[in-house]
């Protein structure tokens, strides 16, 4: 009791949540026996960060980097602008599919929804969008980033929980498709009610066919990534890696924007997001060793069953508990406290690993939209200077939308696992 | 004195993350020559991998300090800034001094375990492990340093007058 009320307290007084966790788990280890277990925290420190997959994470942010930077944002947003353009709305449509040519590159949600803030709200500003509204479609938008491969959580979740990574990857994409569609349905039903400006001429099919090959070096990034991990050639970190080389080769030689100043920044601003989310998985080593001993997670999973152990019920606490705890903490810390608490209770419903990895993942990426400390609502409201509670009411259509969408694949196995069992990663 | 000591966390930082982006470079290059061996040289090297975690570690933990001096570490601003300014402050200089503790305690405990990695040798051309389990003592210290820093640099004032408001700014540029 006496940790976790540090923990909330510490956490409502401003202190990074990485730091928390830390604080929280050495009042933990004082708790269980004085100064005794106090010597273990450094070496649950370095087995915590001591994974293997978790390299995947820097090679996927740096490629991310990498791309971004070397003008790729520019070809991807033209491309969805041909293909959507001509719908009334047609921005918000084209922000829509952006997003799902980006999520092929850099698997985070705040790294879309800075980039686009910067590039795609302007433009639709300019041609006569409400400016929360503009927001709000790239709020809605970005979160499929860490829903379609790669992603960052993904990588996080599989390597903790002795997931299969390339499963959860293959688990991502019908969902990160499926939001899209159905955010596409709420901006063609909204249309009128929101005044969106009416379609711009189409283009021509020459049109399309020139921008889709000038885009293809940027597309054929999820496909190098995407195809060797579900085809089982290699595994995500190799994959990661290679992708790096890709993005670095086109940098260099097909777009030549790279220079070696703007590298050893992209080097630096990897490590430094590395920073972030390691001291976080870092210090709920100590946390999460004292949880363990304790029997935490048996106990909350004796609880909640306590009350009910049907299936959906289960689910449904689940989805309701990280919904609601994602409204006020990050979901890296989030995913790293909760999961090994909330993973026995799928085990003891039987819900298949990755369905319940895909639950999870799901479920954290709409909390990086929920009011008051989403994520990208943050980001959004500092890159385009809107207040976050104009977006957040906006955004509402979307959020409702969302979650329907995270019920539907929570409740629907054969959904939700139906592109893992196709290619042999569940059963 | 505030002057000197955000020039002195400045020029740290500017130290510290140079290192990290040579680290992040041979990892870059470690993994690649992991992938071209498993591909095509077959030479079937046992380090790559080992190595590859453990610069992976000591860059990620030496950027805690990086995120320490500005202020990039994620928290909950909100119930805060309902305080009146005053007590925010003071609040904020002791969430400071609390986490100054926890490094501390993760850098002194910290050596310990860096030592009693000495006996013990990783996969990589038979080399002890301490070096590797130094990251953790090293970052710890860092990031105590770059606290006492930026403890005096902002004075419980980071969260009214970000340090480094234009970053994000940067960051996207």
């Amino acid at each position: 009791m006496i940790v976790a009320i540090c923990f909330v307290a510490l956490v409502l007084f401003g202190m990074p949540i990485g730091f928390a966790i830390g604080l929280a788990g050495v009042v933990g280890l004082i708790d269980m026996g004085g100064t005794q277990f106090l010597q273990i925290g450094p070496s649950k420190i370095f087995n915590g960060l001591n994974i293997f997959p978790f390299l995947a994470m820097p090679f996927f942010i740096l490629a991310g980097e990498i791309m971004n930077d070397i003008g790729i944002t520019s070809r991807l947003v033209k491309l969805a602008q041909v293909l959507v353009g001509r719908f009334r709305g047609g921005l918000a449509h084209t922000n829509m599919l952006a997003s799902v040519f980006f999520a092929g590159l850099t698997g985070s949600a705040t790294a879309d929804a800075a980039a686009f803030g910067r590039t795609l709200v302007p433009a639709m500003v300019k041609e006569g969008y409400d400016r929360d509204y503009a927001c709000a479609v790239t709020a809605a938008g970005s979160i499929i980033g860490p829903t379609i491969p790669p992603s960052g959580l993904m990588v996080v979740y599989g390597s903790l929980m002795g997931v299969s990574i390339a499963g959860l990857f293959a688990a991502g994409v019908l969902p990160g498709l499926v939001i899209c569609l159905v955010c596409m349905g709420v901006i063609a039903i909204g249309g009128k009610r929101e005044n969106l400006p009416k379609a711009m001429r189409g283009a021509s099919p020459r049109e399309i066919w020139d921008t889709f090959v000038s885009s293809l070096t940027a597309l054929a990034m999820p496909v190098i990534i995407l195809g060797g991990i579900l085809g089982g050639i290699v595994t995500p970190t190799e994959a990661a890696s290679i992708a790096v080389a890709y993005a670095l080769f086109i940098g260099v030689f097909v777009y030549r924007t790279l220079t070696v100043k703007s590298f050893y920044g992209m080097l630096v601003r990897t490590a430094r997001i590395m920073g972030v989310i390691f001291v976080i998985i870092a210090f709920a080593g100590i946390l999460g060793w004292w949880m363990s001993f304790e029997r935490i997670p048996q106990l909350i999973a004796e609880t909640v069953l306590g009350l009910s152990d049907n299936r959906y019920a289960v689910i449904a606490i689940i989805i309701g508990l990280l919904l609601v705890v994602g409204m006020v903490m990050d979901i890296t810390a989030i995913l790293i406290i909760l999961a090994p608490v909330l993973v026995p209770l799928t085990e003891q419903v039987g819900l298949e690993p990755i369905h319940a990895g895909i639950i999870f993942v799901l479920a954290l990426n709409i909390s990086l939209m929920t009011p008051p400390v989403g994520a990208c609502l943050f980001v959004l409201s500092s890159v385009t200077g809107e207040k976050l509670e104009r977006i957040s009411i906006k955004l509402m259509p979307f959020l409702i939308a969302e979650i329907a969408i995270l019920f539907a694949f929570a409740f629907w196995e054969d959904a939700a696992l139906w592109l893992p069992r196709l290619l042999g990663y569940a059963q | 004195m505030r002057n000197w000591v955000e020039a002195a966390s400045a020029k740290i930082n500017t130290v510290v993350e140079a290192i990290v982006a040579a680290l992040m470079l041979a990892l870059v290059l470690d993994v690649w020559l992991g992938v071209v061996d498993r591909y095509y040289f077959h030479w079937q090297l046992p380090w790559p991998e080992v190595l590859a975690r453990y610069l992976m570690i000591w860059a990620a933990m030496l950027a805690v300090s990086s995120g320490v001096a500005r202020r990039d570490h994620i928290g909950l601003t909100a119930f805060i800034m309902v305080l009146p300014h005053k007590l925010r402050r003071t609040v904020l200089i002791c969430m400071d001094l609390l986490a100054l503790a926890l490094f501390l305690y993760v850098a002194w405990f910290g050596i310990q375990f860096a030592q009693s990695g000495a006996p013990r040798h990783a996969m990589i051309f038979g080399a002890s492990l301490a070096p590797f389990y130094a990251a953790i003592p090293v970052a710890a210290f860092l990031s105590s340093l770059q606290l006492v820093l930026v403890l005096v640099r902002d004075m419980g004032t980071h969260i009214d007058n970000p340090p480094f408001s234009d970053h994000l700014e940067e960051e996207l540029s």
